[in-house]
């Protein structure tokens, strides 16, 4: 006997990503979930980000690995509300991991939520955790095919970022690939070229967009 | 990898649309080409998470979507499972979409509800 179901499979974790997405909100909280590769630069990023906006509004961070509080050491010398997920065997963040991260930050005052995905291009893009947008980020030493080979961050990110953009005159790195490639997967979306540790123009533009997207939700 | 979390959440979706006392012969799942599902990974996930619970060797069958593709400068839509097929006109900026579905489509379960006393 056949039984016809026809249902988004990740459904579950769809409903308590909407439950994570209605408290943040309703606690004024603007979240972010933030992904890329191995070593492309997430926690730098967050690192200057924290640094970068710290003066202006009062920030939150929960970063994934699979192992290890390394990168929760690194952020809290920035941001002292920082919440380490250590996933074991779990290759992306899921919904219910930001759920229980969630309860060991205190949101009174926060503006803004930084989540750092697992570094991984493909398993975390279709896990909805409730954030407000997502940010795929690639960097200029990984290769220039990463978007054409990862299409759903692609597809799935609000912004692009290309970090590393300091260490482009010593790698190859065809440029105008990468920028048409990104287009041709997603033609709307803005691609900010930044190095997160030199934290150059490219980070406050950034860091502008943050500010420009948190303004347009309230 | 996320085959695997892919898996325990079918388990728990299929343990919630399973009529009780018939057991799972089989489910059929769609993914579109974004999910990156590998099929062989998938298999082994399915196997692993249903090893020792009552739908032991269930079968999983997948099937890959292909992309739904759109030309800017002709207009023709056509389906493909490459995200950056040219199109006929030439063109190489057609735009892949439609493409992140995941989904499970049905169960096959036995026909005689299992009335083994005491079981269920």
């Amino acid at each position: 006997m056949q039984v016809q179901v026809v249902e988004n499979i990740l459904k579950l974790n769809d409903e308590l990503a909407g439950m994570n997405r209605q408290a943040l909100r309703k606690s004024g909280v603007f979240t972010i979930d933030l992904l890329g590769g191995p070593g492309c630069g997430k926690t730098t990023l967050v690192e200057r980000t924290v640094e970068m906006l710290s003066s202006e509004m009062k920030i939150a961070v929960i970063v994934g690995d699979l192992t290890t509080a390394r990168d929760a050491e690194r952020i809290a010398k920035f941001c002292p509300q920082t919440v380490q997920v250590n996933t074991g065997k779990g290759c992306h963040l899921e919904a219910h991991h930001v759920r229980q991260a969630m309860g060991k930050i205190d949101f009174s005052g926060v503006d803004l939520l930084i989540v750092e995905n697992v570094g991984n291009l493909v398993c975390p893009v279709g896990f909805d955790l409730g954030q407000d947008v997502k940010v795929t980020m690639f960097c200029t030493t990984e290769g220039v095919d990463k978007p054409a080979k990862y299409p759903y961050a692609v597809d799935a990110a609000d912004v692009v970022l290309l970090n590393k953009m300091d260490l482009l005159q010593y790698v190859q790195f065809e440029i105008e690939q990468f920028r048409s490639d990104v287009k041709r997967l997603k033609p709307a979306v803005e691609i900010i070229e930044c190095s997160a540790l030199k934290g150059d123009a490219g980070m406050k533009r950034w860091t502008g967009w943050i500010k420009e997207r948190m303004a347009a939700r309230k | 990898m996320h085959e695997v979390s892919i898996a325990t959440a079918l388990v728990e979706q299929v343990r919630r649309h399973i009529p009780a006392g018939r057991k799972l012969i089989g489910i059929k799942i769609e993914a579109g080409p974004f999910q990156s599902i590998d099929p062989e990974a998938m298999d082994m996930a399915w196997v692993s998470v249903i090893d020792a619970t009552e739908l032991e060797g269930a079968k999983l069958f997948l099937t890959t979507l292909p992309y739904q593709m759109t030309c800017p400068k002709c207009a023709r839509k056509w389906e493909s499972a490459d995200a950056f097929e040219k199109c006929t006109c030439g063109s190489q900026e057609a735009v892949p979409s439609g493409s992140s579905e995941l989904r499970l489509v049905s169960m096959e379960v036995e026909d005689e509800a299992n009335v083994e006393a005491g079981r269920y």
